[in-house]
């Protein structure tokens, strides 16, 4: 009867422990899933508006500014390949130029790589010469004459035009 | 056992299993915001290693010397008066007088030479496009003094290119009538 009754008491007690157990696991666990959520919120809140600060209008210039930047080195380069040196046609021209020729007005278009320039020599000889000359240059390319004519003065004007090779000017 | 243990028992069970059953409900509604957290936590790393970049980018350009030398030379407006001012200063100082009319004419998009518009990288299309500033001038005045005027013009940090020149005789000296184009954007 005693013994009976000390079991129970023994199985009551190991029941109150287990429900106590229970509760207090079950306790720690929401409290752990709790604190969890809360921290969780508020971390994303943070990042959030840690993301939000990336957008500001400081970055949006920046980013702008580096565009542009990127863009001009691009171009830049490009404009670089593309460029030329008008004055070395100026160059050529007076390197082939024979004494006595006069040249009295031009027009160069750089982009169509043509020019038509208007002369003058002391007499045909001389210009006679200088055609020749332009004639048999490897950087000039469709040249030709339109119109020799002797001067009152005595002096012989020629119009002349040709095309020039791209390299004369790079 | 006793039927009050068994009782006891059950609810005992029964808490367990709600409790857990409760549990994994908060857990399900908890994992998704972690993931999420997680994901924005990586966006933000990446943006600020980004706004980090673009900050060092930008600062080591503007320390670059080509950083000045292409502001001037492709520069984000067309400075008239940079122009007007560069073209009186140079034709002064090689005794060039300039011309009383200076004509600018921005060139419609559809004329701009194709190799000149801004690449696309990528899949991302640059908002800057370059524009092209015809400018037509005539200068008065020797030989000599137009040639320096030309070596000035073209060797000027502006990017002055030329693309016609027209020499006719003035009196003693020659009228040189030029049209040149400069970019801006």
């Amino acid at each position: 009867m005693e013994e009976k009754f000390e079991e129970g008491l023994r199985t009551q007690k190991i029941l109150s422990f287990l429900f106590f157990a229970t509760f207090l696991i079950l306790i720690f666990s929401f409290l752990f899933l709790f604190v969890s959520q809360k921290s969780l919120e508020k971390k994303k809140k943070e990042y959030q508006e840690r993301i939000e600060a990336t957008k500001t209008k400081e970055i949006r210039e920046l980013e702008q500014k580096i565009g542009l930047i990127q863009t001009q080195l691009r171009d830049a380069e490009k404009i670089g390949k593309e460029k030329y040196l008008v004055q070395k046609l100026f160059d050529f021209l007076e390197k082939n130029k024979l004494k006595g020729i006069r040249i009295n007005s031009a027009e160069f278009d750089f982009e169509q790589k043509n020019a038509k320039i208007s002369a003058e020599g002391p007499d045909y000889l001389s210009v006679a010469k200088q055609l020749k000359v332009f004639e048999s240059l490897p950087e000039i390319k469709n040249f030709s004459v339109s119109e020799v004519s002797l001067e009152k003065e005595g002096k012989v004007k020629f119009n002349f035009s040709f095309s020039f090779k791209e390299d004369l000017i790079k | 056992m006793k039927q009050e243990e068994i009782v006891f028992l059950v609810l005992l069970i029964l808490i367990s299993f709600l409790g857990i059953y409760t549990l994994s409900l908060f857990s399900q509604r908890v994992k998704p915001l972690k993931a999420e957290v997680l994901s924005l936590k990586q966006e933000m790393e990446v943006k600020e290693k980004y706004i980090q970049k673009i900050k060092e980018t930008y600062e080591n350009l503007s320390k670059n010397e080509i950083y000045s030398l292409i502001q001037t030379a492709l520069p984000e407006k067309p400075d008239y008066s940079d122009i007007l001012s560069f073209l009186s200063q140079k034709a002064t100082a090689h005794g060039l007088a300039l011309s009383s009319k200076i004509s600018f004419s921005e060139k419609k998009k559809s004329e701009t030479l194709p190799e000149i518009q801004p690449e696309t990288q990528g899949t991302l299309t640059s908002p800057f496009s370059l524009k092209q500033l015809e400018i037509s001038f005539s200068v008065i005045g020797n030989y000599n003094g137009f040639r320096g005027f030309l070596k000035d013009l073209e060797f000027s940090q502006r990017h002055f290119k030329v693309k016609k020149i027209e020499i006719s005789p003035s009196k003693e000296n020659f009228e040189i009538k030029m049209l040149t184009e400069v970019y801006h954007y």
